[in-house]
């Protein structure tokens, strides 16, 4: 029982220095990329897309740079000016930065909301392996597993049931599906 | 376009992952904006 509550404690430490990492970055960064798009004779919403749009790039890219915020600004830019169509001599690109456009497919919205009705259990699981790139570990705390392996068979486990969850929905669109 | 199911689902599960960081992201959003100090930091960049 005491374990328990102490991993309960745990994973609610985690969660928390989470979402400080995000929230902290979005204080430190977000007036520099509102300034940006002011100059620029932007909207405070289309400062606050743009700066949505540039965290969304920098969480699933690589986080690990030296200065965070001046990344975030530098994408923010390159997708501003993508944005608008916005002359790239005129702006100061940082071009070390390459973003890949990457829309969702109509097919993959369909299926994410047909697999949220089902249950949202795995995609939580197989989120944060593979959207968060967090650890086994600290995904076990965090979902009460007893272990990193517990959590990482339940992975494959979850992998498997949406798998054939979209197998059985994708009978519509065989043309997309092997 | 051919996508396997594994890539369909990693799909799916990218797509999710981006859905909550977008929530979460407006959720910050609207928190920080409460703040009268900081909106208005922010407003006086666009006057």
């Amino acid at each position: 029982m005491i374990i328990r509550l102490l991993f309960a404690h745990i994973s609610m430490m985690i969660a928390n220095t989470l979402s400080l990492d995000v929230a902290v970055l979005y204080e430190e960064t977000f007036p520099a990329v509102a300034s940006f798009v002011a100059k620029m004779g932007g909207s405070p919403d289309d400062a606050k897309d743009i700066f949505h749009d540039a965290m969304v790039v920098f969480f699933e890219k690589e986080t690990d740079v030296e200065n965070p915020c001046a990344y975030i600004v530098g994408i923010a830019k390159h997708l501003w000016v993508r944005k608008f169509k916005h002359d790239r001599n005129s702006v100061d690109l940082d071009e070390n930065i390459q973003i890949i456009e990457e829309e969702p497919s109509p097919i993959v919205t369909r299926l994410l909301r047909l697999v949220e009705a089902a249950g949202r259990s795995c995609l939580e699981l197989l989120q944060a392996f593979y959207y968060e790139k967090r650890s086994a570990e600290s995904i076990a705390d965090e979902f009460k597993y007893s272990n990193a392996h517990s959590a990482t068979v339940q992975k494959h486990k979850c992998l498997q049931k949406i798998r054939s969850f979209v197998k059985t929905k994708s009978l519509d669109y065989e043309s997309f599906v092997d | 376009m051919k996508a396997s199911l594994t890539d369909l689902t990693h799909a799916i599960v990218k797509q999710y992952g981006r859905k909550k960081l977008r929530i979460k992201l407006e959720a910050i959003h609207n928190q920080l904006l409460s703040d009268p100090s900081f909106k208005q930091k922010i407003l006086r960049l666009f006057q």
